[in-house]
């Protein structure tokens, strides 16, 4: 609670340990990314991880609209790479502009509309409820002038 | 620490570069399907080619490489004028319309 209200807290000291605590750690996490990036690249060559069917539709055939996703989504992941990589020291960029956002929600709308016109138009046609009428109720049966023990009433 | 950033940088483009390569190659060698990517579906199959599809890849791939040549150049994401954006959002709805119709009107959608 003490730190919630002090405006001005003291500066943190210099630590060497913490310098090379972090440059290990620097290198730890490199080095792990750069190991699971090629394990998944060697996986993509090798066949084991299946890419068929990366821009393909439920039915099999490819979709423009998730080719428009997919097209979009590398542009701007490696002009972002780009922009970080460019500036020394490697910097995540301030601000990103509204024009990228809009091309990016112009083509995930699309995507998510021609996916549910699709799943629209593969919907099958309602089943049809059949009631079935009861059966009429037999007539009644009256015999007359039969011995008691035959004198019947069916209903 | 110099070392690091160094081999952190090379490491991001050798890895992203590789996985471009995967994908662009897959895509040459029929490995990553784009069977009918031009085409109308329709339920006996693929259809003729659509002019609405055509337009779409077209603008897709100029706004794109636009896009692309602007980071490599000005090294910051660009400012997208609001007709660009306009166009594409058309195009994409030209797109959506002619599949909605195709769908709705067609004797046998998809």
């Amino acid at each position: 609670m003490f730190f919630l209200f002090q405006t001005n807290p003291a500066p943190i000291p210099q630590d060497p340990n913490f310098h090379f605590l972090a440059l290990v750690m620097g290198w730890i996490v490199t080095v792990l990314i750069a190991a699971f990036a090629v394990a998944i690249i060697y996986k993509m060559v090798k066949g084991d991880i299946n890419l068929m069917y990366l821009v393909a539709g439920a039915d099999g055939d490819a979709s423009l609209a998730r080719f428009q996703f997919l097209v979009f989504t590398f542009v701007i992941a490696l002009g972002l790479f780009l922009i970080i990589l460019s500036s020394s020291p490697p910097t995540f960029p301030k601000e990103i502009s509204g024009g990228i956002l809009a091309l990016l929600g112009i083509s995930s709308g699309s995507y998510v509309t021609a996916k549910a016109v699709d799943a629209n138009a593969n919907k099958p046609p309602a089943t049809q409820v059949v009631v079935a009428t009861p059966p009429p109720p037999p007539a009644t049966a009256v015999v007359v002038n039969a011995t008691p023990s035959e004198q019947t009433v069916n209903t | 620490m110099t070392l690091l950033a160094n081999f952190a940088r090379y490491e991001a483009i050798v890895l992203l570069a590789a996985f471009a390569c995967v994908i662009v190659y897959q895509f040459l060698t029929g490995a990553i399907t784009l069977r009918g990517v031009l085409c109308e579906k329709t339920k006996a199959g693929v259809g003729a080619i659509s002019a609405a599809r055509v337009q779409l890849l077209l603008f897709t791939l100029a706004m794109a490489f636009y896009l692309l040549s602007q980071v490599i150049k000005l090294r910051a994401f660009p400012e997208i004028e609001t007709k660009w954006l306009l166009l594409l959002g058309g195009s994409n709805s030209v797109f959506l319309s002619a599949k909605g119709v195709s769908s709705l009107f067609s004797s046998e959608p998809r």
